[in-house]
């Protein structure tokens, strides 16, 4: 695995649990500890993410930080063209 | 079977009202066939079942039958009837045994009757489900999470088509 995948899969995994976490806060909103591991892993998913995309380009288009790097979503390579 | 007869899952069924016939099909795979007996043996039977039929079924834990309901009582087999609802004779309301036409009732112990019961779902009553509510317990590392779906491990609930896990 390279370590662009590494990278995004972390950031699926991390995602993933918070995901999961607001599923069972649905049924159970005040439950401490589903809302401790949602702020947890909301915040363990959204620095994987910044760093993933600080590294590779931007995932979405409102991760794209204009002010530094320019309209970036446009920018080689682009999915299919990846080598990973 | 007729399409028009749809079993379900937990449908309750008398194993001894069946043929049963099981193939390997020698891919890993069996395949199996049920067959009620009486839609066989008898002519008047031996159709597919439609919506509104009566058919034998087991059914656990059903209270004691008075003598006057057994067997003798009821209409004989080539008036079993379709479409419309079994004659009530019994008089406490109880529902009606049915022997199967043409057989006797082998399987059958005090407590462990046929019953009639009506196909036609129309006129069932409504069920209700219900989902207990989950408790908290430690969750998956986010890499075994997302392998098998889900970071409870009460619901890492892989489906092995009725096999032990």
């Amino acid at each position: 695995m390279t370590r662009r995948q590494e990278m995004l899969h972390r950031v699926q995994q991390l995602d993933f649990v918070m995901f999961e976490a607001s599923l069972y806060l649905n049924n159970q909103p005040d439950n401490e500890s589903a809302l401790n591991l949602f702020s947890k892993y909301k915040a363990l998913a959204a620095q994987a993410r910044e760093e993933f995309e600080d590294a590779y380009g931007p995932l979405t288009h409102g991760s794209v930080n204009a002010d530094r790097d320019g309209w970036s979503w446009i920018n080689m390579p682009w999915p299919w063209q990846v080598e990973d | 079977m007729s399409n028009n007869y749809e079993p379900y899952i937990g449908m309750p069924i008398d194993l001894d009202a069946y043929d049963v016939q099981i193939s390997d099909l020698s891919d890993g795979r069996i395949s199996s066939e049920m067959w009620p007996k009486d839609m066989l043996s008898d002519d008047n039977w031996s159709r597919d079942l439609v919506p509104g039929d009566l058919v034998p079924v087991e059914m656990p834990l059903r209270p004691e039958t008075p003598a006057q309901t057994r067997p003798g009582n009821r209409p004989p087999a080539n008036t079993a009837p379709v479409n419309s609802p079994p004659v009530q004779e019994s008089p406490n309301q109880q529902r009606p045994v049915h022997q199967r036409p043409g057989h006797g009732n082998p399987g059958s112990e005090p407590g462990n009757c046929d019953l009639i019961v009506d196909t036609n779902f129309n006129n069932w009553p409504l069920a209700m489900a219900y989902v207990p509510m989950q408790s908290w317990e430690e969750p998956y590392t986010p890499d075994k999470g997302l392998n098998v779906g889900t970071i409870f491990p009460s619901l890492d609930l892989p489906f092995r088509g009725g096999l032990k896990r």
